[in-house]
Order: C-alpha cells, then sequence, then structure tokens
C-alpha cells in the first residue's frame, strides 16, 4: 500500500463523512428564513459526496472491496463523533455500541 | 412560519407508508448495498480505469449503480429530515450485512468462517442501534 493509496482513502473517507454532515444540516433544520444558506449546505454536501464517490470508483477498480472495508469501520465511528460534535446531536449507549460491534464486524469481514 | 427546528427534534412526516421515513431509510440502505455490487462489476470490467475511476463510466453496470445511488440519495436525503444523522447511520451499517451476502450470492466471491462471525456482528449492531433507548441509557 503506497502513500498515494492510503491519501486517496482517507479523502475519501473524509468527504463521506463532510457530505453526511452537511445532508443533516440542510435536511434537517428549518431554512426558511434563509433557503439559500440550505440549499448552499445541500450542494456542499453533494459536491464533495461526489468526490468522494469518483476516488470511491477508482480504488475500487484497483483493489478487492475486501482490502477497502476496514477503512468504512472506523469511517462509522468517526461519523457517530462527528454527529455529537458538530450537530450536537445526543448519542445514546445503544448507538455506541451499535457502533463498536457494527466497526468490529466490518473489521472481520474485511480481515478474512 | 414554524420556529427554526432542532436537530435533535425529529420533525413530523406527512401520512402515508412512502412519507415513512423509517421505510426510506430501509429503501436508501438496500440500494446503496446494491449499488456497491453494480459498481464493483462496472468498475472490474474496467481494466484501463484511471485513478479517478473515470474510464469505468463505459459499463452499464456503473450506470445502473448511478442509478440506484442516486435515488437511494433521495430517500436518505428524506429520512434525514425526520431521524438523527447518527442513528440513520448505523442503520445503515446493514450495508455490511448485505454487501458481502450479495458478493457471495451474486459475484461468487466466498464467505470464511471468520467473515461470517463480522456479518453477525455487524447485524448486531444494527440491531442494538434500532432498540429504542433503553432504561440502562446512561444520562449525561
Amino acid at each position: 500500500m503506497t502513500a498515494l493509496t492510503l491519501s486517496l482513502i482517507a479523502l475519501s473517507e473524509a468527504c463521506g463523512i463532510a457530505g453526511q454532515l452537511f445532508f443533516k444540516l440542510a435536511m434537517g433544520r428549518d431554512w426558511s428564513h434563509a433557503p439559500g444558506r440550505g440549499r448552499l449546505a445541500l450542494a456542499a454536501g453533494l459536491a464533495v459526496m461526489a468526490l468522494g464517490f469518483f476516488i470511491w470508483l477508482g480504488l475500487l477498480s484497483k483493489f478487492d472491496l475486501s482490502f477497502l472495508y476496514p477503512f468504512e469501520g472506523l469511517n462509522r465511528l468517526l461519523l457517530l463523533l462527528g454527529a455529537a460534535f458538530f450537530l450536537r446531536e445526543k448519542i445514546t449507549a445503544n448507538l455506541w455500541l451499535g457502533v463498536l460491534l457494527i466497526s468490529a464486524g466490518v473489521v472481520l469481514v474485511a480481515g478474512s | 412560519m414554524s420556529p427554526k427546528a432542532d436537530a435533535s427534534l425529529p420533525a413530523r412526516p406527512a401520512p402515508g407508508v412512502l412519507a415513512n421515513p423509517y421505510l426510506q431509510l430501509a429503501l436508501s440502505v438496500v440500494l446503496t448495498a446494491a449499488a456497491q455490487l453494480f459498481l464493483k462489476r462496472g468498475a472490474g470490467a474496467a481494466l484501463d480505469a484511471g485513478w479517478l475511476g473515470l474510464a469505468a463510466v463505459r459499463s452499464p453496470w456503473v450506470w445502473c449503480g448511478m442509478a440506484a445511488l442516486i435515488v437511494s440519495l433521495l430517500s436518505w436525503l428524506y429520512a434525514l429530515r425526520f431521524v438523527p444523522l447518527g442513528f440513520a447511520c448505523n442503520l445503515s451499517g446493514a450495508i455490511h450485512v448485505l454487501v458481502p451476502v450479495g458478493c457471495w450470492m451474486w459475484l461468487g466471491e466466498a464467505i470464511s468462517g471468520r467473515r461470517c462471525l463480522g456479518i453477525l456482528l455487524v447485524a448486531a449492531g444494527v440491531i442494538v442501534s434500532a432498540r429504542p433507548a433503553s432504561a440502562v441509557e446512561r444520562r449525561l
């Protein structure tokens, strides 16, 4: 695995997390007082998601899905942290336990 | 004009089955998993794909994958209006059950014992996440 590969994986994952945070920001609030800002949040989410998508597609053409999987597991944990930190969502104990099980499972799936 | 909605408080969806945010969430998860299988099929067939994977757009499988992703995105955005992002993302972990099972059934990839265990762990995580906050939940 080269530094380029690792950078592309990290960039793709970061795009995914940022995109989801923008999506929730755009959809979860009433933007009727400032519709332009709501649309801007949605556009920003779509833009970073699209970038992450094409990087992911390139990685898929070079590597097995099983190699790329463990990074998905890490991504889920980071996304929950992002939702708690940036969106001030209350993450219940069930969700923390759930994400740990999911991440552990994803790593096991990938490593076999 | 309604007051500014708190992101932690779900809004009220319109009546009707299709307006159910949990159904749309499930639809989004299934379509995303299907899209991964389509994309793997398409990207794997494109031998000379560059780093951005642009050469893969010649494959019809990639177009199927993109179509599934677009519909799943619309369902996902609709669901996000009503459910917290953390909850939705944990439920979307079901993708990691659907994709390997789909790879096994459709792409002919093997599922080892260890991989089975991983899939079961993910399934357990999704089920735990889907349960409503229990009494043992710590109040912070």
